[in-house]
């Protein structure tokens, strides 16, 4: 029996060290496709790099947006400057309320915000909150919170590229990483919000009806988004959840809407912008989630003027 | 708790720590309570269920043991295989039933009045219930006497490495080993783990890659191409048995470690060149189980008709199997394919003989290689009904496609089939190794530390930058 737990020690005392380098070797050597497991994408999809870095520069906001690629491209920051109001969007691609509570723990003390408008987007609840996590890993600081929200998702793809992202922290390789302001159709404007170019949406024409499905969200992301709405509340800051506005077809997908909307509206004050605005589905949308430029103008002004001066 | 969740991996230790502190006295009572705590993780209410079963069988074979009467012995028998069978035909079978008289009613101008029940299938019913009814027959035919150690019984049934998915265990592997005194035995432990590590790659690397192609292809039929449905069809066998291999590799090993073997349920089945050598080799506590209490005693009774009576018992045997697989029509014509199959293969041996030994083919590698290829792609055509489709009409939809719609590209998902290949590589390698040069290579039993230690961390290092993390089912827990 000695034996046995003495060379199981010594096993995973070998191990560790073993690991770490193949790690960083897979990291560093071995092409994308090999690379499922360890994800760590330097400034891959919706601007993260520079969002973190200048949310590093700001304080004291009266807005803050939160929630998935439907807010950081759907909240026009410019806008709510119109609207006299001092705003960030730290909305990230596939951000689910794992990662939405690591950020508002991370940022949410020094921006101060009066208002928090969080994106509640119903598939954000269903999704593993795995691939925006690796966004996290990849563009912001690996510290004890980011470990934390590792934790909770508790997958081995998530560990694997934190201990890399580590590395590439400690070893300061990311130095000479610089993103682009302007990324295919896509520019960052300062405050969080990215700029979709003008485009139309394609997709509705081939009118493929989608099958129905129900609304099942994974139980730690229901939990991760009730901390998050009491931390709002603990602190005194104005809640507001929104649903931004899809196409009909998507929006339509889930066959039991009323209970996402009872959800959201239990507990917090919520709106849903697919059921009071009129927009088009091919003029307004550039994809079937997304909206461009006009119809982000139409959906800014209606939160500002309906909601916010209320 | 699923072996592939971190929960396990904590469990697991933990267990072990605490068994081999406690005292010998203590260590089946003890594995008893952690064994329930593992069943009850998935649904706490089903442990009542199981529980149940135990307390049924315990019951009932105790009274077979002290009846002297044979009438009365069979009375019992009876009796307690009806009561042991109904929780698994009315949670696994109500609605199939329902549905059948249901339609068979509708003929006549009667309605049928009983709804359909969304039942959730408990965890290893079909697997306990088996080991159960195994157990009570044994004790019928005096191949075993009555355990009075209630403990006993509910560990036999309830043991957490076997209970969720099997292998099939019976009361006289087992009972023994449970009570015999079990010290830790090192080579034991060392080898348990082997077996827990190459069983997760197996899950991991392979079933769950593979899976993640040929469930999205199966989710939509109408949609793909031929072609992605016989590549679907053909690599539904390898999920299969790696998702069962490897469940059945870490139960085996989970029991190793405490000290007790249990069979093994797979012998490298794609080697297999002949449909009955390959049901030798697949899912073996199934197939045992289903000779020992199905096939012998339907082919004692029907031993008067010769050849056609062992036909007979090799179909009813095969569709019994089916519909042990899954209450749907798909299950059963499945069955009926292995049966037709072995029945073929049972009437035609000696001609087949004879002509291998007349064309010398019987030392042909050639033959012998185009055997395997052919029985392999036999059993993944009968996979369509029993696994791939949800319905008979849609896997011959499958079927009529694959024929008539596979001159096009399939559906490639790279970077998941690149994955697979790699992972069914290793395995194939492995196999082929351990099928044609046994002991020639050997990397986990090598005496050279340097060897053994670098296969470990080679194995553990292709789970962790390889294997799929997100699916955290095996394909038998549905049944």
């Amino acid at each position: 029996m000695h034996q046995f737990i003495k060379k199981t020690l010594l096993f995973f005392l070998f191990g560790v060290p073993a690991y770490l380098v193949v790690l960083i070797f897979w990291g560093e050597f071995m092409p994308n496709s090999f690379k499922k497991n360890l994800n760590y994408s330097l400034g891959a999809y919706g601007h993260m790099y520079t969002r973190i870095r200048e949310v590093k520069q700001v304080k004291n906001i009266d807005i803050l947006f939160v929630g998935s690629s439907h807010a950081y491209r759907g909240f026009d920051t410019r806008i709510a400057q119109q609207y006299n109001y001092k705003s960030f969007n730290l909305g990230s691609s596939a951000q689910t309320p794992v990662q939405t509570k690591f950020l508002l723990q991370k940022y949410l003390g020094k921006l101060n915000p009066k208002i928090l408008i969080y994106e509640v987007c119903a598939g954000a609840f269903t999704n593993d909150g795995i691939e925006s996590s690796m966004d996290m890993i990849a563009n912001g600081k690996v510290d004890g919170s980011l470990l934390q929200m590792a934790f909770d998702l508790n997958n081995i793809k998530v560990y694997n590229s934190l201990l890399y992202g580590y590395y590439r922290q400690l070893f300061n390789r990311d130095r000479n990483f610089k993103e682009n302001i302007i990324i295919n159709s896509d520019t960052y404007i300062p405050g969080g919000f990215v700029e979709h170019k003008m485009m139309y949406n394609a997709d509705t024409i081939s009118g493929a009806v989608r099958e129905k499905t129900l609304w099942l969200p994974k139980q730690y992301q229901l939990t991760a988004f009730e901390k998050t709405v009491s931390l709002i509340n603990q602190k005194g800051i104005k809640l507001i959840l929104v649903q931004a506005p899809v196409v009909k077809q998507e929006y339509e997908k889930y066959a039991d809407k009323n209970k996402i909307d009872n959800y959201f509206a239990s507990k917090a004050t919520y709106y849903n912008f697919n059921n009071c605005l009129n927009l088009s589905d091919s003029l307004d949308f550039y994809d079937n989630n997304h909206l461009n430029p006009t119809g982000v103008t139409i959906f800014n002004k209606a939160l500002f003027d309906s909601i916010l001066k209320k | 708790m699923v072996f592939t969740s971190f929960n396990f991996l904590v469990f697991f230790p933990i267990v072990i720590t605490l068994y081999f502190l406690f005292p010998q006295k203590f260590r089946s009572p003890f594995l008893l309570i952690a064994s329930y705590f593992f069943y009850i993780n998935t649904k706490p209410v089903f442990a009542v269920l199981l529980g149940g079963v135990t307390l049924t069988t315990y019951i009932f074979t105790l009274l077979i043991n002290k009846t002297k009467s044979e009438k009365k012995k069979k009375q019992l028998l009876v009796a307690d295989i009806i009561i042991v069978l109904l929780p698994l035909v009315f949670f696994k079978y109500f609605n199939f039933l329902n549905d059948g008289l249901f339609t068979l009613l509708e003929y006549t101008g009667l309605r049928w009045p009983l709804p359909n029940i969304s039942l959730l299938l408990p965890v290893g019913i079909s697997f306990y219930t088996f080991m159960a009814l195994g157990y009570v027959i044994d004790v019928y035919n005096e191949e075993i006497e009555a355990e009075k150690n209630l403990g006993i019984v509910a560990l036999f049934l309830s043991f957490f490495p076997i209970v969720m998915s099997g292998p099939i265990e019976r009361a006289t592997n087992m009972f023994h080993q449970f009570k015999a005194k079990l010290a830790f035995n090192y080579s034991m432990a060392v080898n348990g783990l082997q077996l827990i590590l190459w069983g997760y790659f197996m899950k991991l690397v392979v079933a769950d890659r593979v899976g993640l192609y040929v469930d999205d292809v199966f989710k939509n039929t109408d949609s793909q191409f031929g072609s992605t449905l016989l590549l679907a069809s053909l690599l539904q066998p390898i999920r299969i048995y790696a998702d069962l291999g490897g469940y059945s590799l870490i139960a085996m090993g989970c029991a190793k470690v405490i000290g007790i073997n249990i069979i093994p349920n797979f012998r490298r089945p794609f080697f297999a060149p002949t449909m009955s050598e390959l049901w030798r080799r697949w899912h073996i506590s199934l197939i045992k189980w289903l000779t020992d209490y199905v096939y012998t005693p339907l082919s004692f009774s029907v031993r008067k008709y010769g050849v056609w009576g062992i036909v007979t018992a090799l179909m009813l045997t095969f569709i019994i199997s089916g519909v042990w697989h899954g209450a749907a029509l798909g299950f059963i014509v499945w069955g009926a394919i292995h049966g037709v199959i072995l029945s073929i293969e049972t009437l035609t041996k000696k001609r087949k003989d004879n002509f291998e030994k007349k064309y010398f083919l019987n030392t042909s590698k050639g033959y012998f290689f185009l055997n395997i290829l052919s029985t392999y792609v036999l059993f993944s055509f009968s996979l369509i009904f029993g696994a791939a489709a949800i319905s008979v009409s849609a896997a011959l939809g499958i079927v009529e496609k694959i024929f008539t719609n596979s001159f096009h590209k399939p559906y490639i998902d790279g970077g998941t089939l690149l994955y697979s290949f790699i992972g069914i590589s290793l395995l194939f390698i492995k196999e082929f190794m351990e099928e044609y040069y046994p002991g020639r290579v050997l990397l986990f039993e090598n005496k050279n530390k340097l060897i053994r230690w670098g296969t470990y961390y080679f194995v553990l290092f292709v789970i962790i930058f390889f294997g799929f993390f997100g699916g955290e089912q095996f394909v038998y827990f549905k049944f």
